[in-house]
């Protein structure tokens, strides 16, 4: 009996929603943002980030000109500095150059108000962090993690409304995002985070307006 | 919610909720995102596969008896990559 093992297991992981290409495009990069900031750059990434086609920068568009600095900077980047980078910037109680937690930058210290604010919100949602998961769900990476899930739904749960992502990201990424990424690129230790940092902000500014629209 | 639409807004067809909607993704477009996103998001589905074993920071919680991804499923998807 051979076609018993013929049988493959999903190519993947869950039920694909119908979204507009340019929501696909934006998921994407939340989805590339959101591994960025959880943890370094391997070097499989960084050559996939290297490969990617350049944005066309017609008249003189910010945005493009990010990206494509960010992928020229994956291309001369190597795993091992990432690394280094990341742990230099991001991880150590109290020692890291740049928290990348959102109660930090509204209220000042970590695990505050703002995080009960947003546990509030997600539990709303109907969202919560997987069990065993110690990054807390104000962390960037979490955050982006959690709008990219509204845009692209997940597993049973549909897509979220455009008016469900912008009360999203007014009340728990506008009020920090900009000024932790804008710290992250002005941090003399950033080198490859200045431009991750750099191409978020854009990004997030160009989301920030389109979401904004209605 | 029962008033009655402006006397001259009766030109517009369209639902509000359709053409805010459109006019966002003609500024996505408009920005690169969705045309320049392409190449990112690809590289992004490639970034998902190791995140969903990495970290996974949220999903969607039980209800009912919907799909979850357990520490259990993630790590046998995790032996199903190269």
């Amino acid at each position: 009996m051979t076609s018993d093992v013929s049988i493959q297991p999903a190519a993947t992981v869950a039920i694909a929603w119908p979204i507009a290409p340019e929501d696909e495009a934006r998921a994407g990069l939340y989805a590339l943002l959101s591994r960025l900031f959880a943890a370094p750059p391997d070097t499989l990434l960084l050559e996939a980030i290297a490969m990617t086609d350049h944005w066309t920068e017609e008249g003189h568009d910010p945005l493009a000109a990010a990206w494509n600095r960010l992928v020229i900077a994956s291309g001369a980047m190597d795993a091992d500095a990432a690394m280094q980078e990341y742990t230099d910037l991001f991880v150590g109680v109290g020692k890291c150059a740049v928290n990348p937690h959102g109660s930090h930058w509204i209220a000042g210290f970590m695990m505050e108000k703002p995080l009960a604010d947003l546990r509030t919100t997600l539990a709303r949602l109907g969202l919560a962090r997987e069990p065993g998961v110690t990054m807390l769900e104000d962390h960037l990476a979490a955050t982006f993690e959690t709008i990219r899930i509204l845009i692209t739904g997940r597993g049973p749960r549909p897509p979220s409304s455009t008016a469900t992502q912008h009360d999203f990201f007014a009340a728990h990424m506008e009020p920090w995002v900009f000024i932790c990424c804008t710290a992250i690129e002005q941090c003399s230790i950033a080198n490859y985070y200045a431009r991750v940092a750099e191409f978020g902000t854009l990004f997030l500014a160009v989301e920030r307006d389109s979401l904004a629209m209605g | 919610m029962s008033k009655s639409p402006q006397p001259n807004a009766s030109a517009s067809v369209a639902p509000i909720a359709h053409s805010t909607d459109l006019k966002r993704r003609r500024f996505l477009l408009a920005v690169g995102v969705g045309v320049g996103g392409t190449g990112a998001a690809a590289v992004a589905t490639q970034a998902m596969v190791a995140q969903v074993a990495a970290t996974a920071p949220v999903e969607v919680a039980v209800e009912g008896q919907g799909y979850r991804e357990t520490e259990h499923v993630r790590d046998y998807y995790a032996t199903t990559r190269i």
